[in-house]
């Protein structure tokens, strides 16, 4: 009983040290993503919770997107503190400048919508990578 | 009939406990509890602290409130360090430090962390460092109003490039 207890507490962490929540990010790490996001620009999906432990610079790069849209992200401290949005295509990264220490969100959206649904309902979805490196 | 009976209840139950998006807490609610109900006012008061919210799940709005609310607290006792140092040429003795709510939410050790940063950068007596985080267009200084009680007004960052 004890066994099995321990080793679900220790699957849970994995999983979430596995999804990067909370974990401390220094210069050099780099933390990647893999989200369904939404075709529709004003949809916010947050693809990345992180810690910024001291001052430095983020940047975030969109590996790749199927179907192929260009994201619009901006990062969002614990504290209501934001960058500015930037637009990032595929295969391209962009700085956000120097964040000062919190916790963060990633947040994207489509840069303006797009159907990624064919002849569905709505614009769907598009399956989306990449990484957030802290320099 | 029956099950309409049964299922009426529960949905009005659910209904009564759903947060919608536009759901603003009460200035005296406990997610406030502990902390400068001027602060609170004014977050609460602020079209940005509302758009942080509002792009949030449900169970992530508190901690937000609360952070906003530490941190309109932290920028300005930022700013009242910084226009003591520039007029008497050095910092002063007592440095700010957070007020504690009565239910911390997970916001608060960032809180906690961003004062200990800006403790850090008035220990290291060059106030530039400390000029240099207000005016940070990703940090506080950017969108907390430097006077209580002036949404509209000039922000920290503009305040403080005002006082040189």
């Amino acid at each position: 009983m004890k066994a099995s207890r321990l080793l679900s507490a220790g699957a849970g962490a994995l999983l979430v040290l596995s999804q990067g929540f909370f974990a401390g990010s220094a210069s050099g790490a780099t933390e990647s993503f893999s989200k369904t996001v939404s075709c529709t620009n004003g949809t916010y999906t947050n693809v990345r919770d992180w810690t910024q432990v001291t001052s430095g610079t983020v940047s975030v790069r969109q590996a790749s997107s199927n179907p192929q849209i260009i994201g619009r992200y901006h990062l969002q401290s614990s504290l209501g503190n934001n960058t500015g949005a930037q637009n990032i295509g595929d295969g391209t990264a962009k700085s956000f400048g120097t964040l000062l220490p919190a916790t963060y969100k990633t947040w994207h959206t489509a840069a303006s919508s797009v159907n990624c649904n064919g002849s569905g309902i709505g614009n769907g979805n598009s399956a989306t990578t990449g990484s957030v490196t802290h320099s | 009939m029956m099950r309409l009976a049964l299922i009426a209840p529960l949905l009005l139950t659910l209904g009564a406990g759903c947060s919608a998006a536009n759901d603003i807490p009460d200035p005296a609610a406990d997610v406030f509890a502990g902390l400068d109900p001027t602060a609170v006012s004014d977050v609460l008061g602020s079209r940005a602290a509302h758009d942080n919210v509002a792009i949030l799940q449900a169970d992530d709005r508190n901690s937000m409130w609360q952070g906003m609310v530490g941190n309109f607290s932290l920028c300005r006792d930022m700013l009242a360090t910084y226009s003591i140092w520039l007029s008497t040429g050095t910092p002063p003795d007592d440095l700010p430090s957070p007020r504690v709510p009565m239910r911390p939410e997970p916001s608060f050790p960032d809180v906690e962390t961003s004062y200990e940063f800006y403790r850090g950068l008035i220990r290291s007596g060059d106030a530039s460092q400390l000029r240099a985080a207000l005016t940070n267009p990703s940090g506080c200084g950017a969108w907390v109003p430097a006077e209580p009680g002036s949404p509209d007004g000039p922000t920290v960052a503009d305040a403080v490039r005002s006082a040189g």
